[in-house]
């Protein structure tokens, strides 16, 4: 296994770490390659150095995986230009992409994602047909604040309080909120009896885009994995945003949904990173 | 292969020993080589790490804007370097920033240096301090001044953190009151036994060594934004009302800028 460092882009600002396994000959390796995206403003050794853990698991699979900064987070240099931040993201994974592709002989890609990092796996995805497979580690988009609320509020209602003495005492003594349990309940209600329950994503556009992308997705068979943690929204939350389209692209199987129990939005226990790292490594295995 | 691209404002690179090899990144001004000192940067461990490394990528920018050369690194297990979490340890990393100093040396050409460590990187600049014959000063952010104290305080928060997840605190077989992982990264009985012995209370830096003690308090809980505690003409403490970087949840943290003001305006008056 070999790590080395890698300066990309244009203007040779973008930090980048590659992992590349050179006990493969060139024709025993794969000629795909992973990219893995910040999550969030996290440095690419990813929540908990999981993304260090993951890229060797990757490399040790034949296919050269490379973690790297966006411009202004980690330690990659910030832009200079005013191009925006949504199409910068996009140009410079494209230009991740482009090493790979012209240095290390790789064809196609998959995206690695964790948290805010979802909407840019599909932009990217939706432009670039390097992409085969996106892997979306607790996937989120920004969304309409309502939509969190309710999600957060409903969560807490039936799955913290229903089982919680005090609570139940609160409700009794009329100190509890019957607005919001109410809320939360006709949510529960709805997401349970109509799968195709969308929400509405009109004010984060590009909740929308992502929808539309979606088709794309379909159309080229490009697989996905979600892996959600069980305290979190994850799954729900695409469900919740994509609405139907979500479960048409579930029929054509070329999603995979995973639950990893007992852990949080980092995946911060140590047995859920190892469980994390099989997880995508047998999905990509059977790529 | 690595020379498909260069930059000259940074540049990141892997060195030491083959198999234990660091992550390491220089900070320089672009257009001019360094004109001053050497400075490296000692950053903490596990999730102070993380919490941290921005501030640290900003304190070695800032520092590099001055005219120093900066080298960032990251200790064996750690960050983007070679290894686990669970193969380091206080003494290897405390080797790891002697590699560091060399490193720098070997880039920069020799001169004297400045250590600056943030948590449990102050501590072990200090002791690295001790085996470096070019110490010019050290900068301690926060040091680590009292093992068993540090590993209370992060079991503590191990501990809420497994209550709010409905998960087992597991606990370690070389003592029960510490869990055998701390939010994230595993705690060896190796790397307990070590942290258990920093005791910083009876220690003397290198004679000549200059230092400055930083350490952050909450910041409404003090009226002015900067305090000295003590004045030597070699030792000062300063008390920096300022964002508790170690403390602050993942994706609510700030650069603490007071602070590293403070270290930029005192390494510039202190290291030539």
């Amino acid at each position: 296994m070999k790590e080395y460092t890698q300066l990309l882009g244009k203007r040779r600002s973008l930090v980048g770490i590659v992992t590349d396994n050179e006990t493969f000959s060139p024709h025993q390796k794969r000629k795909t390659g992973a990219v893995l995206l910040n999550a969030g403003l996290i440095h690419h050794i990813g929540p908990n150095r999981i993304y260090v853990k993951l890229a060797r698991q990757i490399a040790a699979l034949g296919i050269v995986a490379l973690r790297f900064d966006l411009s202004g987070i980690g330690d990659s240099l910030p832009r200079s230009d005013s191009l925006p931040r949504e199409a910068a993201a996009v140009e410079e994974t494209r230009e991740a992409m482009d090493y790979l592709q012209h240095v290390k002989g790789v064809d196609d890609v998959i995206l690695i994602t964790a948290c805010a990092s979802t909407p840019l796996a599909f932009l990217v995805a939706e432009s670039d047909t390097r992409v085969t497979g996106c892997i979306l580690i607790n996937p989120m988009a920004p969304t309409n604040p309502d939509l969190t609320y309710q999600m957060t509020s409903t969560r807490y209602y039936w799955t913290q309080a229903v089982f919680n003495k005090d609570s139940w005492l609160k409700l009794l003594k009329f100190q509890a909120s019957f607005e919001h349990i109410w809320k939360a309940t006709c949510f529960l209600i709805t997401s349970k009896l109509f799968s195709n329950h969308h929400a509405k994503p009109e004010t984060a556009p590009i909740v929308e885009r992502m929808i539309d992308i979606l088709d794309i997705f379909k159309e080229r068979g490009l697989k996905i994995l979600a892996v959600s943690s069980e305290n979190e929204f994850g799954i729900q939350f695409i469900k919740e945003m994509l609405g139907e389209k979500y479960f048409e692209i579930e029929r054509t199987g070329i999603i995979k949904t995973e639950l990893l129990p007992r852990t949080d939005h980092n995946v911060t226990p140590i047995r859920s990173q190892n469980k994390l790292v099989t997880l995508i490594a047998d999905w990509i295995k059977a790529l | 292969m690595n020379d498909y691209f260069t930059s000259d404002a940074i540049e990141p690179f892997f060195f030491g020993q083959a198999n234990r090899k660091l992550f390491g990144c220089c900070h320089f001004l672009a257009q001019d080589q360094p004109k001053k000192g050497m400075i490296i940067l000692c950053q903490a461990i596990g999730q102070e790490y993380i919490h941290g490394h921005r501030a640290c990528y900003q304190l070695a920018t800032k520092l590099a804007a001055q005219g120093y050369a900066v080298l960032r690194f990251d200790y064996f297990g750690c960050g983007d370097s070679e290894g686990d979490f669970e193969e380091g340890g206080l003494n290897q990393w405390t080797t790891d920033i002697l590699s560091a100093v060399d490193e720098a040396q070997a880039r920069f050409g020799s001169g004297e240096v400045c250590l600056i460590g943030y948590r449990i990187g102050a501590t072990l600049a200090i002791k690295a301090a001790e085996s470096i014959p070019d110490i010019h000063s050290l900068v301690l952010w926060e040091p680590i001044y009292n093992g068993h104290q540090y590993l209370s305080e992060l079991a503590m928060k191990h501990s809420v953190f497994c209550k709010t997840l409905k998960c087992k605190f597991e606990r370690s077989p070389e003592d029960s009151s510490l869990p055998t992982e701390i939010l994230g990264f595993p705690l060896r009985a190796d790397l307990i036994k070590e942290i258990k012995a920093v005791d910083l209370n009876n220690i003397n830096l290198p004679n000549g060594c200059r230092s400055l003690t930083v350490l952050n308090r909450q910041r409404d809980l003090l009226d002015s934004t900067t305090e000295l505690m003590e004045k030597t003409s070699e030792h000062q403490v300063k008390l920096i009302a300022d964002h508790q970087l170690w403390e602050e949840e993942l994706y609510k943290r700030l650069i603490p800028v007071k602070t590293l003001d403070t270290i930029v305006s005192w390494v510039e008056n202190t290291l030539p």
